[in-house]
C-alpha cells in the first residue's frame, strides 16, 4: 500500500466535495419536486377556474407538497457517487477530468508513477481553485430555481384570477369561504339556486339574474337608480327570464314525451324511468344499451316503439334536434336494420344527453322569477299575483326537468308539486347557501317533504316553497280549487287534492300552458292568508292528509 | 513520480521541439504538424490527404530531418510492383562463385517512408504495405524480415487525381493510425511562404531526438492513465459509427455501410494521451478524446453509395458523432 500524501488530501477534499455535491443534490430535487408540484397545482388551479367543484385549495396545496417531500426523500435516500461529485467539480472548474480520474485511481491498491503523478496533479489543480470552498454553487439549480419562479408566479396570477372571477360571480372563492365575496344576504340569495340545480348545467346565466336583482336592489336602496331605471330593468329581467323558463319547459316536456313513447315498451322503461327522474346521463346510457341490445326485441315491441318515438317527433312542440333523432331511431326500428337502429338509438341516447346539458336549470329560473317578484313587492308593485303565476310555471317545467311527474298526468303531478325542495335532484347536494330559506328545504330528505302517493303536510310547500310566504305579515295568495275544471286538473283523479297552498308549485297541464291561473268559469279566485296565520292553514292542510279543498 | 513527470516532461519538450523545427519550413498548418507530431510519438502511420503543391511531401522530409531517422521515399506509380517496395531474392554470386539467393531490401526498409502519391499504385503493390505497417516485418520467400524500429509510413494521396489512380482499400486505410488533411494557406501564410522559398535565406532544420528516444518516448506514453469512464465514451463514439447500432446517429445510419474498427478505439485513446501530455496533464480528458477523433475516425468510416454519391462530407458524420454521442454522467 502506497503512503500518498498527494492521495490523502485528495481523498478529504473529494469527500467534501461529495458531501456538497449531496446538498446541491438534495436542494435540485427539492425543487424539481417543488416544480412539479406548483406545475400540477398549476394545472389543477386552471381546472379551478373552469369548475370549481372539481378540485379545491387545500388538494392542490397538498399536492405540491407533497412532490415537494417526494423528491427531497428521493434525494436523501439516493445520494451521488463519489465519481459523479468528481465530474461535476470537473465540469464546474474546468479541471479537464483530473479529479474524475483520480477517484479512480485512488482506489486502486497500487499505482504507477505516472498515476501518482497524476494524483498529485489533481490535487494541485483543485488547490489552486479560488473559493473553492463555497460549494455548493447553485449554478447548476438556477434553472429550476427560475422554473419554480416563474411556475409560482403563474400560479399566484391564476389564483388571483379565479379569486377575481368567483368575487365577480359570487360563486365560492378560491381563498375565502363559500360565498365570502357577498354578504349573507347574497350568499344565499345567489348559492341556494346553484346548489339546487340540475349536475352538469351550468347556472351561470340564472345566477347572473340573480346577482343584477341584487345590484338592482342595492342601486335602489342606495338611490343610485331611479324607481323607473328600476323598473324598466326589472321589465328586461323578467322577459329574458321568461323567454328562458319557456325554452326550459319545451325541453322538459320534449324529454317527457320521449320517456312516455319508450314506456311503451319494457325494453325501454328503465330509460324511461331515467328521463322521468331526471337522470339524462343514465337515461343515454340506457338508450345505447337499448340500441346495443335491438336485435333482441320482438318485432312487435320493434313496430310499437317505432310508432311511439314518430310520435313523439311528429309532436310539433318537440325540440327540433331531438325530433330528428327520435324520427331517425323509429325509421331504423321499423327497417328492422341492426347496425342502423343501434346507432340511432345511440344517437338518440346522445341528443338527450346533449339536450340536457344545454338546458337550463327550471328551478333556478322559477327561484330566479320569484326573486324578481320579490323586488316588485319590495319596490311597491301591485302585481304580485300575476308575477307569482309565472314564476309557478316555471316551477313547473322546473319539476318537469329535474324529474318531477310530468303534466300529462295531472295526477302524477300532483303527487310531486308539492315536494318541489325535496324531490329535486339538487336539493341532494348542501351547498354554500345553507342556512337559507331554500336551503333549508334542501336538507330535508326527499321521503320527509314528499312521497310517491302525495301525501305531505301542506306546511311545506306553505312555508317553503316561496320566500315572500316567509316574510311575516305579508299576504299570502292562495288560489282556490275551481268548481268544476275546464282542461285542468280533474277532481277525482289522485293527487289532484294534494295540489298545495299558494300556487306556486301547481304543475304544468297536458298542453304545457302555465297552469297556475285555474279557471273556474274565466275567474281566479284567490284567498289571501295573513302570515300570522299561515300555522292555521298549514293544520288544516294536515288534518285532512292532502285531501280536499278548504 | 519524478522520472515519470521527467518523462512527461520530456515528452512535451520534445514534441514541442519537434514541431517548432517543423514550422521552420512549414508554414502554418499547426492542426496538422501536431497530428503528425501526435502520430509519431504514438508509432502510428499518417496519410496525408491534399492538393498538390500544399507542402505535404515537405512536411515529411522535415519531419525525417527533426528526428534523425532513416528516410525513405517510394514514389508510387501504376507500374510499381511489391518488390519494387519490400525488396525480392536476387541471385548473386559470392567471391568463390557460389551463387546463391540474397534478400535485397527493398526502399521500406527505412525508419520514415514517404509513400508519395499512394493512390497511384495498383492494389496489389498497396497491399504489399500492410503486413508492413501492421507487423513491421515483411515476408519474402517464407522468410520475414524485420523493419527498422521506430518505422514510420507517412502516405500522401490527392483527392481529386482521380485518372490512373486506385482507391485504397479498407484494410490499408484502417492500418494508418491518423488520416490528416492538408488545408489551403491563409494570406498570411501564403505571404510568408512566398517570402521563405523565393530568398536566399535557408532553414536550417536541427534534429532534436532520436529513433531510440521516440521508442523510449512511445513506452511512456502508454502509461498515461486513463478512466474507465472516458474509455467507455471511446468505445461508444466508435460504436456511433455503426449504422446497426441502437444509439447511431441519423446521419450515420443514412450515410455511413461500414462503421469504424477497433483500431479506430485505439488510435483516439493513444493520440489522446499524447494530447493530454502536451497539454501538460497526466490524464487524459474527455476533450482530448474529442480533438483526435476526427483524425482517427474520418478513413475508417466506410460510406456507402448514396453518401459517395453525394459527396457527403465523412467529417460532418463524425462531428455530428461527437455532437450526438454524450459523455455520460455516473449516479
Amino acid at each position: 500500500m502506497i503512503i500518498d500524501p498527494n492521495a490523502r488530501s485528495l481523498r478529504v477534499e473529494l469527500h467534501r466535495l461529495w458531501l456538497g455535491c449531496w446538498a446541491e443534490h438534495v436542494a435540485r430535487q427539492m425543487l424539481r419536486g417543488l416544480g412539479l408540484g406548483i406545475a400540477l397545482a398549476l394545472g389543477g388551479a386552471l381546472v379551478l377556474v373552469v369548475h370549481a367543484r372539481l378540485v379545491n385549495s387545500e388538494v392542490l396545496f397538498m399536492l405540491a407538497a407533497a412532490c415537494l417531500l417526494v423528491g427531497t426523500l428521493g434525494s436523501l435516500v439516493r445520494p451521488p457517487s463519489r465519481l459523479r461529485a468528481a465530474r461535476v467539480a470537473d465540469a464546474r472548474w474546468g479541471l479537464d477530468d483530473r479529479l474524475g480520474t483520480a477517484v479512480e485511481l485512488l482506489d486502486r491498491q497500487s499505482r504507477t508513477p505516472l498515476e501518482q503523478a497524476q494524483l498529485g496533479d489533481a490535487a494541485r489543480s483543485l488547490r489552486s481553485i479560488p473559493g473553492r470552498w463555497r460549494w455548493p454553487r447553485l449554478t447548476s439549480a438556477k434553472r429550476e430555481g427560475v422554473t419554480v419562479l416563474v411556475l409560482t408566479v403563474l400560479l399566484m396570477s391564476v389564483l388571483w384570477l379565479e379569486g377575481q372571477g368567483e368575487s365577480l360571480i359570487g360563486g365560492p372563492g378560491w381563498l375565502g369561504a363559500p360565498g365570502a365575496a357577498l354578504g349573507d344576504q347574497e350568499a344565499i340569495a345567489v348559492g341556494a339556486p346553484s346548489d339546487q340545480s340540475a349536475p352538469g348545467r351550468a347556472p351561470s346565466r340564472t345566477s347572473d339574474a340573480l346577482r343584477q336583482l341584487d345590484q338592482l336592489d342595492r342601486a335602489r336602496e342606495s338611490g343610485a337608480l331611479s324607481e323607473a331605471g328600476v323598473g324598466q330593468a326589472l321589465d328586461r329581467l323578467e322577459s329574458d327570464l321568461r323567454q328562458r323558463s319557456g325554452a326550459a319547459r319545451q325541453q322538459g316536456e320534449s324529454l317527457d314525451r320521449l320517456a312516455q313513447a319508450l314506456g311503451q315498451v319494457s325494453a325501454g322503461e328503465s330509460a324511461a324511468e331515467s328521463l322521468r327522474q331526471g337522470d339524462a346521463e343514465q337515461a343515454a346510457d340506457q338508450l345505447r344499451e337499448l340500441g346495443r341490445e335491438a336485435d333482441q326485441l320482438s318485432p312487435e315491441a320493434k313496430s310499437q316503439l317505432a310508432e311511439a318515438l314518430r310520435q313523439a317527433a311528429a309532436d310539433g312542440r318537440t325540440e327540433r334536434a331531438l325530433a330528428d333523432r327520435e324520427q331517425r331511431a323509429a325509421d331504423a326500428l321499423g327497417s328492422r336494420d341492426y347496425p342502423a337502429t343501434s346507432s340511432a338509438l345511440a344517437a338518440l341516447g346522445d341528443e338527450v344527453q346533449q339536450s340536457s346539458a344545454r338546458g337550463e336549470d327550471g328551478q333556478a329560473l322559477a327561484d330566479a322569477l320569484q326573486r324578481l317578484d320579490q323586488e316588485r313587492t319590495a319596490r311597491g308593485e301591485n302585481g304580485m299575483a300575476d308575477r307569482g303565476d309565472q314564476a309557478n310555471s316555471a316551477n313547473s317545467s322546473a319539476r318537469q326537468t329535474l324529474g318531477g311527474q310530468p303534466g300529462t298526468s295531472p295526477a302524477a303531478a300532483g303527487g310531486a308539486s308539492g315536494s318541489q325542495a325535496g324531490t329535486g335532484e339538487g336539493s341532494n347536494q348542501p351547498g354554500p347557501g345553507a342556512g337559507g330559506m331554500v336551503g333549508e328545504a334542501q336538507t330535508e330528505p326527499p321521503g320527509v317533504a314528499g312521497g310517491p302517493s302525495g301525501a305531505r303536510d301542506g306546511g311545506d310547500a306553505l312555508g317553503d316553497a316561496a320566500p315572500p310566504l316567509d316574510v311575516v305579515g305579508q299576504p299570502v295568495e292562495v288560489p282556490a280549487r275551481p268548481a268544476s275544471p275546464v282542461g285542468g286538473l280533474p277532481t277525482d283523479a289522485p293527487g289532484a287534492d294534494d295540489e298545495p297552498v299558494g300556487g306556486a308549485t301547481v304543475p304544468a297541464n297536458e298542453a304545457g300552458q302555465p297552469p297556475a291561473q285555474v279557471q273556474s268559469g274565466g275567474q281566479i279566485e284567490r284567498v289571501v292568508v295573513p302570515g300570522d296565520q299561515r300555522s292555521v292553514v298549514r293544520e288544516y292542510f294536515a288534518r285532512r292528509g292532502g285531501k280536499g279543498t278548504p | 513520480v519524478t522520472s515519470s513527470t521527467t518523462a512527461v516532461d520530456d515528452l512535451q519538450r520534445t514534441a514541442l521541439a519537434l514541431e517548432r523545427e517543423i514550422g521552420k519550413v512549414i508554414v502554418g498548418q499547426e492542426p496538422l504538424v501536431r497530428g503528425v507530431v501526435i502520430a509519431l510519438l504514438a508509432g502510428g502511420h499518417v496519410l496525408l490527404e491534399g492538393l498538390p503543391g500544399l507542402g505535404k511531401t515537405i512536411l515529411v522530409r522535415t519531419l525525417a530531418q527533426a528526428v534523425r531517422l532513416r528516410y525513405s521515399r517510394i514514389q508510387f506509380t501504376p507500374d510499381l510492383m511489391p518488390a519494387d517496395v519490400i525488396g525480392t531474392n536476387m541471385v548473386i554470386e559470392d567471391p568463390n562463385g557460389q551463387r546463391g539467393f540474397t534478400f535485397q531490401q527493398g526502399p521500406i526498409f527505412a525508419n520514415l517512408v514517404l509513400a508519395d502519391e499512394i493512390n497511384r499504385a495498383t492494389p496489389r503493390t498497396q497491399s504489399a504495405l500492410l503486413e508492413a505497417m501492421q507487423e513491421r516485418t515483411v515476408t519474402v520467400a517464407n522468410v520475414a524480415h524485420e523493419l527498422p524500429l521506430p518505422f514510420f509510413v507517412l502516405a500522401t494521396q490527392n483527392p481529386i487525381e482521380l485518372e490512373g489512380t486506385y482507391p485504397l482499400p479498407e484494410a490499408e486505410l484502417d492500418r494508418f493510425f491518423f488520416k490528416l488533411q492538408v488545408g489551403y494557406p491563409s494570406r498570411e501564410q501564403l505571404s510568408e511562404i512566398l517570402r521563405r522559398t523565393t530568398g536566399a535565406e535557408r532553414s536550417a532544420v536541427e534534429p532534436v531526438a532520436d529513433g531510440e528516444r521516440l521508442l523510449w518516448l512511445q513506452d511512456r506514453v502508454r502509461e498515461v492513465p486513463i478512466a474507465s469512464f472516458l474509455l467507455d465514451y471511446a468505445a461508444r463514439l466508435v460504436l456511433a459509427t455503426h449504422p446497426e447500432q441502437a444509439g447511431a446517429p441519423e446521419l450515420v445510419r443514412r450515410f455511413v455501410r461500414y462503421g469504424a474498427s477497433p483500431r479506430a478505439g485505439q488510435a483516439i485513446i493513444l493520440a489522446a494521451k499524447i494530447s493530454a501530455v502536451l497539454s501538460g496533464r497526466f490524464n487524459v480528458s474527455a476533450a482530448d478524446l474529442r480533438a483526435v477523433a476526427p483524425a482517427a475516425l474520418r478513413h475508417r468510416v466506410i460510406l456507402n453509395y448514396e453518401a459517395e454519391a453525394s459527396d457527403y462530407p465523412t467529417d460532418r458524420i463524425v462531428a455530428e458523432v461527437l455532437q450526438q454521442v454524450p459523455e455520460g454522467n455516473p449516479r
